[in-house]
């Protein structure tokens, strides 16, 4: 193979928009010319460093992505990957924080310019594009733009897989990477991709699980909630197992548009979930203090009301101890037993 | 033999036992102050609970509440059962027509929705403990007054004062404004209870329809001026049932009879003559990944007896198979 001296060290923080796009990413900057640097999982002290450096009302998943950026600093990156998440759809739109993040980063880090990797991205629903590449010595814009189709193509797959196999992100993304090259193969633990050490157990009850990929698949800020559903005897069905044209027609009974990107896929695939005879119950993962869930997940628990179907509201913040959730958890899988078969014990 | 049920509630506060017979009807209910020693709390209760029954067979085990782990660990429970679910069942039992379950107890406070006798919908309080148990025995103290007596003094208030009520520490500095300006005792008191039971009803029982017959149950149910200021509320009569302050341990016991009416299975109970073996115990934080969880393992004399806390079930699954 040959060598490429002294290639660009690019670290991608593994959370917040590459929690989705992940693979994409990955694809578009390695085939780029670059070495990819990851970001290790978050732990308390991811979320301790990068909260000393925000606001205190900043959400959580911010200042786990603060300190995600800390951790590719200390690993000695020469760019971060921050795309510049813009909307140029005038009925999507990006949280606040999303769309400003590079500016998070550079003010609050006092960073200069030169040390950011910022393309400038727009994003239909799930599928990304780079609108505009930024100047690189690394690769030429043709170059990109060529590598740019590709990663799609790439994410695609992943995301089809997902639909096939009915199978989470990260389990896909995993499995596509598998299936590819060693040299791309992403790192995901079993724990991220959602499914824990017990194999394929006796699921009784299905529920339609919705969250944000950030907090869904990051184990410490949903304090391994797949793996309790798991241990429940739950089957749980996520968003990106959904067609996207499922989505958008079940989005179609709203009286008004709901136009955050993210929240508005949450919101569709909850309501598919709410007519779908399979589905037991919902759970909606948010963060404290989320602006575009606290209207998304309102109407999806207006609308379980009409539909008589339950609807659990998981809050989460910065407490450690996971044992409220558990009680929850469980007394929702007590109230779908006891709906579908008086077995609840 | 007679067959009994054994259900225990350890809560934040309070540890409570209660024993039912094979109709579910309670012949012994206890209830004790924690003090920071549930597990003391546990054996030393459970003596008193095997002196005051006649001979028996104990043909179940429950136990609930936040430190339902520790306990049926200890006791060899054949269900751990959370509080909401246990918590539904006894207010069925006891009351079959009810739809609406307010229970508040030491550091939490949910609302359980029933119809035809199911839970339907149920709220717990998420990031803040104001309004339970815990704010009201703060409060007490700092007024020195018993809590006994906390809600009969409540009723006797002649004016109306308003206190906040979101926030513990807001509603700490409105009693002290409010004492200032020289209401009495007897009003802030009542004005807290209201502020306690606004809170209540805004945060937890927001989006739920609340229809009767309402019960009330949990600690704070035996205050006088939480009652009456929920009455006022929501303009109906609330029911607080006997067993009012040990309904989670009545579930507990009522949960593990049905188990047992399905299974027929022996209980796992450990007998009253070895819960005096000493129990310890130890934390350590796990370092094999990056989630670096605080273990919890209870060991009875070098057997490790219990383990839980794992996020990834490591220890736990290796020691319940």
């Amino acid at each position: 193979m040959k060598q490429i001296p002294n290639r660009l060290k690019v670290g991608v923080p593994k959370t917040l928009f590459a929690s989705y796009n992940l693979s994409y990413w990955q694809r578009f900057l390695t085939l780029s010319g670059m070495e990819v640097v990851f970001s290790g999982e978050s732990t308390k002290e991811t979320a301790d460093r990068g909260g000393r450096l925000l606001p205190h009302e900043f959400c959580i998943p911010i200042k786990i992505f603060m300190g995600h950026i800390l951790d590719l600093l200390d690993k000695g990156v020469d760019q971060i990957l921050l795309p510049r998440m813009t909307d140029r759809n005038k009925t999507n739109f990006f949280c606040p924080k999303l769309i400003g993040l590079p500016e998070i980063v550079k003010f609050s880090l006092n960073l200069e310019e030169k040390r950011f990797f910022s393309p400038e991205v727009i994003c239909n629903g799930l599928n990304p594009k780079v609108v505009r590449f930024p100047v690189t010595a690394a690769a030429s814009l043709q170059q990109m733009k060529r590598v740019e189709k590709q990663a799609l193509k790439y994410w695609e797959e992943t995301l089809d897989n997902c639909r096939k196999q009915q199978i989470t992100l990260p389990e896909a993304a995993l499995k596509t990477s598998l299936e590819t090259s060693r040299e791309t193969a992403l790192k995901i633990s079993p724990e991220t991709a959602g499914r824990g050490k017990l194999k394929q157990p006796e699921h009784h009850l299905c529920v339609g699980l919705l969250g944000y990929a950030y907090s869904l698949y990051d184990p410490f800020i949903n304090k391994g909630i797949q793996r309790k559903l798991d241990k429940l005897k739950i089957r749980v069905y996520t968003w990106e197992m959904l067609e996207p044209e499922t989505i958008e027609t079940s989005l179609r009974g709203l009286k008004r548009p709901i136009f955050w990107n993210f929240g508005r896929m949450l919101l569709g695939a909850g309501l598919h979930f709410l007519k779908d005879p399979a589905i037991d119950g919902i759970i909606y993962v948010t963060t404290f203090g989320c602006g575009p869930d606290s209207v998304a997940a309102e109407i999806l628990n207006l609308e379980a009301e009409k539909h008589q179907k339950p609807f659990l509201l998981i809050n989460l913040d910065e407490h450690t101890e996971d044992g409220h959730l558990f009680t929850r958890l469980e007394a929702f899988a007590d109230m779908l037993s006891t709906f579908k078969e008086d077995n609840a014990v | 033999m007679a067959k009994l049920f054994v259900g225990v509630d350890v809560g934040s506060v309070s540890t409570n036992m209660v024993v039912i017979d094979e109709e579910g009807n309670p012949l012994a209910a206890h209830y004790y102050r924690n003090d920071g020693q549930p597990l003391q709390v546990i054996q030393e209760g459970m003596a008193v609970l095997a002196e005051s029954i006649k001979p028996a067979t104990i043909a179940g085990v429950g136990t609930t509440g936040s430190g339902r782990l520790l306990a049926g660990a200890v006791l060899g429970a054949d269900l751990v059962k959370n509080e909401i679910t246990a918590h539904a069942a006894a207010a069925v039992h006891f009351h079959p027509a009810v739809q609406t379950i307010l229970e508040i107890g030491g550091q939490d406070s949910k609302v359980i929705v029933i119809r035809n006798g199911v839970v339907t919908d149920f709220a717990m309080n998420t990031v803040c403990a104001a309004g339970t148990g815990s704010f009201l025995d703060h409060q007490a103290e700092r007024l020195k007054i018993p809590i006994e007596e906390f809600g009969e003094l409540a009723l006797t208030a002649e004016n109306k004062v308003r206190i906040a009520g979101r926030c513990t520490v807001f509603a700490e500095s409105d009693m002290i404004a409010k004492q200032q300006f020289g209401f009495s005792k007897a009003e802030i008191i009542n004005g807290l209870c209201e502020a306690l039971v606004r809170n209540y009803l805004n945060n937890l029982a927001r989006d739920k329809q609340l229809l009767e017959p309402i019960v009330f149950q949990g600690g704070v149910a035996a205050n006088k001026g939480i009652r009456a200021a929920f009455e006022r509320e929501l303009k109906t009569t609330i029911i607080i049932p006997q067993y009012y302050h040990v309904m989670g341990a009545v579930g507990a016991a009522l949960l593990a009879r049905k188990q047992w009416i399905r299974t027929g299975k022996d209980s796992q109970f450990r007998g009253f003559a070895d819960l005096n073996i000493k129990f310890i115990p130890k934390t350590f934080e796990c370092n094999f990944c990056s989630n670096r969880c605080e273990i919890i393992r209870v060991e009875q004399e070098q057997k490790v007896i219990a383990v839980w806390g794992d996020k990834c079930g490591r220890y736990s699954e290796s020691i319940s198979a």
